[in-house]
């Protein structure tokens, strides 16, 4: 497709030091880019973990860790507290 | 592949060569529209830089309602006419208010401002108002429609016809005054 007197002008705007410059430029943006990316990359595997942080120092615990609850079930030689909790044994005495 | 395409696979896969590629592709566009603009190499430069980083940031909200290329216009013709303005500190560069409604606008053919040579364009283009320069520009040498140039300049169609009317009528009215005389 022929150009018209417009679209030579355009071409005539790009000298060399043009394109030395629109060179440096693609780097810059190029290298910018890559940082943006990086950074990105950096938020999305870390900002999980900031978020727990954030939680246990609230006071809450780590997500996905189970509750500690200490085994009243237990006897005191095996870690347990042996005492005997209204929860401890059968759920109907009668039985 | 079409820039479409390029946006797609790298709003899919944040792979910066994909982005490469549309910038290779527009840089010397780009840049060509900010030199005709702003008239200065290295303020080309910064806002060929700015402009990139603008579209980069953005590209996750082009909509496909327009061509990939009348967007990337779109924001270069916008920074660089708001660089202007703040420069100047010309609030209403493209407000009709500041025509003079009063002055007979002559009808210019395309055929009469297309046929002007290159060197003797240059100098009118330098001559006229940014505002006459830019959309002289969209027309001519971007070929964008009337309601793409509208749409970019938040103006109706109406408006932009008159616009691109006394644009041409201005730079034919140089032209006379500069090399007819």
């Amino acid at each position: 497709m022929s150009k018209n007197n417009f679209q030579r002008l355009s071409d005539e705007n790009i000298t060399p030091r043009a394109k030395d410059q629109i060179e440096k430029t693609t780097k810059e943006i190029d290298a910018s880019v890559s940082f943006v990316k990086m950074i990105g990359n950096i938020v999305e595997m870390y900002l999980p973990r900031v978020f727990d942080v954030f939680m246990m120092m609230s006071g809450a615990q780590q997500r996905g860790t189970p509750v500690e609850q200490e085994d009243t079930t237990l006897p005191p030689s095996s870690g347990g507290s042996g005492q005997i909790t209204p929860n401890s044994g059968p759920s109907n005495p009668d039985l | 592949m079409k820039d479409e395409e390029l946006i797609e696979l790298y709003l899919s896969s944040y792979d910066s060569s994909y982005f490469s590629i549309l910038h290779k592709r527009y840089s010397t566009k780009v840049y060509s529209k900010c030199i005709s603009l702003l008239k200065n190499e290295d303020l080309a430069q910064d806002a060929m830089q700015e402009i990139f980083v603008k579209i980069f940031m953005n590209l996750s909200k082009f909509s496909g309602r327009s061509k990939f290329s009348t967007w990337v216009y779109s924001i270069t013709y916008n920074f660089c006419i708001d660089f202007i303005r703040r420069k100047k500190k010309e609030r209403k560069l493209f407000s009709d208010d500041i025509e003079n409604a009063a002055e007979p606008i002559e009808d210019v053919k395309d055929e009469e401002l297309l046929e002007i040579e290159v060197s003797r364009l240059k100098r009118i283009l330098e001559e006229i108002p940014i505002a006459d320069k830019a959309v002289l520009l969209m027309k001519y040498q971007d070929e964008l429609s009337i309601r793409e140039i509208a749409e970019m300049l938040d103006k109706s169609e109406s408006a932009i016809k008159m616009k691109i009317k006394r644009a041409k009528h201005k730079a034919y009215k140089k032209y006379k005054e500069l090399f007819k005389n």
